[in-house]
């Protein structure tokens, strides 16, 4: 039981930092899929596996919260980069307040604790 | 794919993104494609630029780092742990709802309110009270379409009370006792309207029909029971479904004009 609480707990914040850490990303550059899922994996361990961050950017995009153009490309088949929306980005902001004022929360009561 | 693989590699692959498929079969399908697209393209642009056949140990790697089905499923929201157990009250309200809609069927003259039940009944079963409120998901709830029907039947086809006499007279066997037919009876722009509303009614038909092909292609089981389903998933099916009742109760409509000129 407890085993399974920490599992779906895990899942969900993953899940809920994944989306931020990729609209961040998104934010400054344009990148594809791919490069997408290299830039996580070189920002840490959040993602579980490499496959769950397809899934999350295709909601990102049905939301509207980034946008996705298919470029054909000199290497391979063509690559679908991905862009952040314009009206992504106040939300983006709006997501990193709660994320500055979530981490010092989180740390304030550790710090109690210890 | 442009990738070679030796032929135990592509089994592999080809098992891994059926499994992923599967795993997310509770989606829309456009949006399961997405995916195996995404992966797809994943393994194009890994192993971009290796001329060599890829080999099994290699695609093992690969679906290793992509993650088993489940987790992607997780991710993607098509979890195993999204559905929530169902209640035992669900089951009854729902077998009541079924009932309510059979005996609407049954008993004609009360099927409006009943199917209006069923549908109230149907509608507590599946969606938690906050939800409830949503009226569009209310308004697009199957059958309250029935009595959609219905009540357009009552406010729009007033013209079926001036024909009422005419079927009381047994006027529509008419053709067949006397052999006289409607065809025969009907100016040229009756018969243009006849062929074109019975055009429209085809067409709605088809979209029905197109709408049940859609459900059946997905996940029979779940599709049975589709307006009881506990997700609200189906917008296509629903505008499909809500476009066929439209375009056949349009086409009836003229169909009764019609009949009414020819009569009258």
């Amino acid at each position: 039981m407890a085993n399974e609480f920490i599992i779906n707990w895990e899942t969900q914040a993953r899940k809920g930092l994944l989306e931020l850490c990729i609209l961040n990303i998104l934010a400054t550059q344009r990148l594809y899929g791919y490069d997408i899922v290299r830039a996580l994996s070189q920002a840490g361990s959040l993602t579980a596996s490499e496959g769950t961050v397809y899934p999350l950017l295709a909601r990102l995009r049905r939301e509207g919260l980034i946008e996705a153009t298919l470029e054909e490309s000199s290497q391979g088949p063509a690559r679908k980069y991905y862009q952040l929306s314009p009206q992504a980005l106040p939300m983006l902001q709006r997501m990193n307040r709660l994320w500055d004022v979530v981490a010092t929360s989180v740390e304030q009561s550790r710090s109690k604790r210890e | 794919m442009t990738i070679p693989m030796s032929p135990q590699a592509a089994n592999l692959w080809a098992d891994y993104l059926h499994r992923v498929e599967q795993a997310l079969s509770s989606m829309e399908t456009q949006d399961v494609h997405e995916v195996i697209g995404d992966l797809e393209s994943h393994l194009d642009t890994e192993l971009e630029g290796s001329g060599e056949e890829l080999s099994v140990t290699q695609i093992q790697k690969i679906i290793a780092c992509l993650g088993d089905p489940d987790s992607i499923a997780d991710a993607a929201g098509a979890g195993k742990q999204l559905p929530t157990p169902i209640p035992a009250f669900a089951y009854v309200l729902t077998y009541g709802s079924l009932g309510l809609f059979l005996l609407a069927l049954l008993v004609p003259i009360a099927s409006p309110g009943l199917l209006v039940a069923s549908g109230i009944l149907a509608r507590v079963a599946v969606q938690p009270p906050a939800v409830l409120s949503t009226s569009l998901r209310w308004a697009s709830f199957p059958p309250l379409f029935a009595f959609y029907l219905l009540l357009a039947a009552v406010l729009l086809l007033w013209p079926l009370a001036l024909v009422l006499p005419f079927f009381a007279t047994g006027g529509l066997l008419e053709p067949v006792l006397t052999g006289s037919s409607l065809v025969s009876r009907m100016s040229d722009f009756q018969y243009w309207l006849a062929a074109w509303s019975l055009g429209v009614f085809a067409s709605g038909l088809w979209l029905g029909l197109a709408g049940l092909l859609h459900v059946f292609a997905d996940q029979l089981a779940a599709k049975l029971f589709y307006p009881f389903w506990r997700t609200q998933r189906y917008p296509v099916r629903k505008m499909m479904f809500s476009g066929a009742f439209v375009l056949m109760c349009l086409s009836v409509i003229v169909l009764l004009f019609i009949l009414k000129g020819i009569t009258s």
